[in-house]
């Protein structure tokens, strides 16, 4: 087993396209990621920023017509290049996914507790029996009242926080070293939302696993994750620990978009800041920095060459005028944790 | 007109000073929906109670929040304002005229007064129209206006919702999540009204987008004296636009009041439970907390006494006895709860 706060996932260098008919969407482009064992790390940016299609690719979801370059390496294994078999293996027992909408990941004629022990029957060979019995103790682990008696429920029969549970359940259920969660809590209400958070830190905490949460909400991002990556065109443009990245967000895309958030502070009816335009179109590869269009600091060198990492291991970005410059060194010296 | 028009006042200093002034643009009275329990095969009809029972009002130029979880029954009332589902008990009246007794020629025009903005726009847009044709389709429905008449109102109406004209010869498919959100804002005004239902209008929205919408629709309200009818389960959104709020649930208000009043000083615990599950995009702060727990309860079964017992963490037995009223807290703010977290200006009940 690795020592805590060895990196779990691995992604260095990691290119994903994807081919239409008449064109070709660089989805991800380039992009650089670590997640330590027991570590939450919050993935986010607008829609059509490739953040999706980075958990597809390290879940190992890409449709066939994709290409993908670069390495992802897990627990030490090397990803890239496995075939379908092996990869499937991996989905079941390696990586646990969780998707926005709980419906669209259970079988509606399955009754819950053959959902729940199916990858350890299929993967693991477990026999029904042992299968049901984990599928009752993993129910009980995700706060599901009466275990037993839901294993023969359908998913129809519970609400959607409950369904959510067993879908994690499932996820959960051969103990995975990652946990893949995009969007776990956009369709359930504000209520319900906290508590599945909660069960997420809670279930971190117990099984120890590393966790990818994908969002485009910056609250959720605040309260849970421990480092933020923040994506734009397909990009990373800024990485660091959540506290870093609210306080002193240095890519001016991460600081325009925690300016735009909506917060119970904002006085009521002011003008809202927003950010111009919108992402960009994927098929095309600039030269520069891609936020450039949409960007208050943008100057003639940002359009000639993408910017470089700056900053250190714990806190970088990519950008050429950095929105909190001198002054907050001592902060970005600090020790990883 | 200015381009800053003064904030209207919020509406319950506007509520009824009895007497002959003008009645309120939108009011609900006692409003109840029910639907036929049970699925398309079951045979044990146990009506579900979407709405019971709710009192309402709206003035002009203002926007009323509703506020609670999915199956709380705001949606269900929005529907009933705009006059998609009728109420099985109770009265909507539209400037003091109650809509089921409505001559045709009223109907008529009360259906341009109240239009509705929904979600998904673009579940709402037809995708083989343009957007023009799409902004002009309740102009053509309503009459009165010639072809040209027309054209250049479409035209001032994606002026005003950030539309370029270059994009009205356009389909849906060929917009942005935002953009097709000004287009159901500009199909929505086209027709003049008083007063936009908005069910869930900026939740599909990415942040940046979301904050441009909302922008659009408090100059739009500013500029037009509009009101809007705010159901949303976000309460930073409510907070933002609303100049008063009801919270829902189970089909019954258990909580009203300016932002003011309920954000600071709630007085029913489901309010409070609420407002502390709101994740804080500040990081290190007390993060949201489920300080519920459990699910809504079914509809067609709501708990006795006070619906919210059963996850109430003050309830007692009395909670399961009696349901509570709902009592006045000073100047407009009113809540339903036996042990209230703030005291109650009286001890009579509120009508």
């Amino acid at each position: 087993m690795s020592a805590p706060g060895t990196p779990v996932l691995q992604v260095t260098d990691l290119d994903v396209d994807i081919k239409l008919r008449r064109s070709v969407v660089h989805a991800v482009r380039g992009v650089t990621l670590e997640v330590a064992e027991g570590e939450t790390v919050g993935i986010v940016g607008e829609s059509g920023c490739g953040k999706s299609t980075l958990g597809l690719a390290l879940a190992g979801l890409l449709p066939s017509n994709t290409a993908l370059r670069g390495r992802i390496r897990l627990g030490g294994r090397e990803l890239t290049g496995l075939g379908e078999r092996d990869l499937r293996q991996l989905r079941g027992t390696e990586v646990g996914i969780v998707f926005q909408d709980p419906m669209t990941s259970l079988n509606p004629t399955q009754r819950i507790g053959v959902q729940v022990g199916e990858a350890l029957r299929v993967q693991r060979g477990a026999t029904s029996a042992a299968a049901r019995a984990a599928a009752a103790e993993m129910l009980d682990l995700v706060g599901l009242p009466r275990p037993n008696e839901q294993l023969d429920r359908f998913p129809h029969e519970l609400s959607g926080g409950m369904r959510q549970r067993v879908v994690i359940a499932a996820a959960l259920i051969c103990r995975p070293r990652l946990l893949i969660a995009d969007e776990p809590t956009t369709a359930l209400d504000v209520t319900t939302q906290a508590q599945i958070m909660e069960l997420f830190d809670r279930l971190r905490q117990t099984l120890g696993m590393a966790t990818l949460l994908i969002t485009h909400d910056m609250g959720v991002v605040a309260g849970h994750a421990d480092r933020v990556f923040v994506m734009y065109a397909g990009r990373g443009a800024e990485t660091g620990r959540t506290a870093d990245i609210f306080e002193t967000p240095q890519h001016r895309y991460t600081a325009a978009l925690l300016d735009s958030v909506l917060r119970l502070e904002t006085a009521r009816k002011s003008e809202l800041a927003t950010i111009p335009g919108r992402p960009p179109d994927l098929t095309v590869i600039s030269a520069g920095c891609p936020f450039v269009p949409r960007c208050p600091a943008a100057s003639a060198e940002c359009s000639r060459e993408f910017p470089p990492v700056s900053g250190s291991d714990s806190h970088h970005w990519c950008c050429y005028h950095p929105a909190h410059q001198a002054g907050d060194s001592a902060r970005m010296t600090e020790a990883p944790r | 007109m200015t381009t800053h028009p003064a904030v209207p006042e919020p509406a319950e200093v506007r509520q009824p000073s009895a007497g002959p002034a003008s009645p309120p643009l939108l009011s609900l009275v006692n409003v109840t929906k029910h639907y036929r329990g049970g699925g398309l095969l079951s045979r044990s009809a146990t009506p579900v109670q979407a709405v019971s029972g709710v009192s309402l009002e709206i003035a002009a130029g203002t926007t009323l929040g509703i506020v609670g979880e999915s199956g709380c029954g705001k949606s269900t009332l929005g529907r009933m304002v705009v006059g998609l589902e009728k109420p099985n008990d109770g009265e909507v009246r539209l400037r003091g005229t109650t809509l089921a007794t409505m001559s045709r020629a009223e109907r008529r025009t009360a259906r341009y007064d109240v239009q509705m903005m929904f979600q998904d726009p673009y579940a709402a847009l037809n995708p083989r129209m343009t957007l023009a044709r799409i902004i002009e389709e309740p102009l053509r429905a309503k009459g009165g206006l010639s072809r040209q008449q027309r054209r250049t109102l479409v035209r001032r109406l994606a002026d005003e919702t950030g539309l370029s004209v270059s994009q009205l010869d356009r389909y849906p498919r060929e917009l942005s999540g935002g953009q097709r959100q000004r287009v159901g804002l500009a199909r929505a005004l086209a027709t003049g009204p008083a007063l936009i239902v908005a069910d869930e209008p900026v939740s599909a929205l990415d942040v940046s987008v979301r904050s441009q919408i909302l922008n659009l629709m408090t100059a739009l309200q500013a500029e037009h004296q509009l009101s809007y009818l705010m159901v949303s389960h976000d309460l930073t959104v409510i907070h933002y636009l609303a100049d008063h709020i009801a919270v829902m649930y189970l089909g019954v208000i258990v909580e009203s009041g300016s932002p003011g009043q309920l954000f600071r000083a709630p007085a029913h615990h489901y309010t409070r439970a609420l407002i502390d599950a709101v994740p804080q995009p500040s990081p290190g702060r007390v993060g949201p907390i489920s300080s519920i727990r459990g699910e809504l309860p079914s509809a067609s079964a709501p708990p006795s006494g006070c619906r919210f017992r059963t996850r109430c963490p003050a309830a007692t037995p009395l909670c399961a006895e009696q349901e509570p009223v709902l009592r006045d807290f000073g100047a407009g703010h009113r809540a339903a709860c036996h042990f209230p977290l703030t005291e109650p200006q009286t001890e009579q009940a509120a009508s």
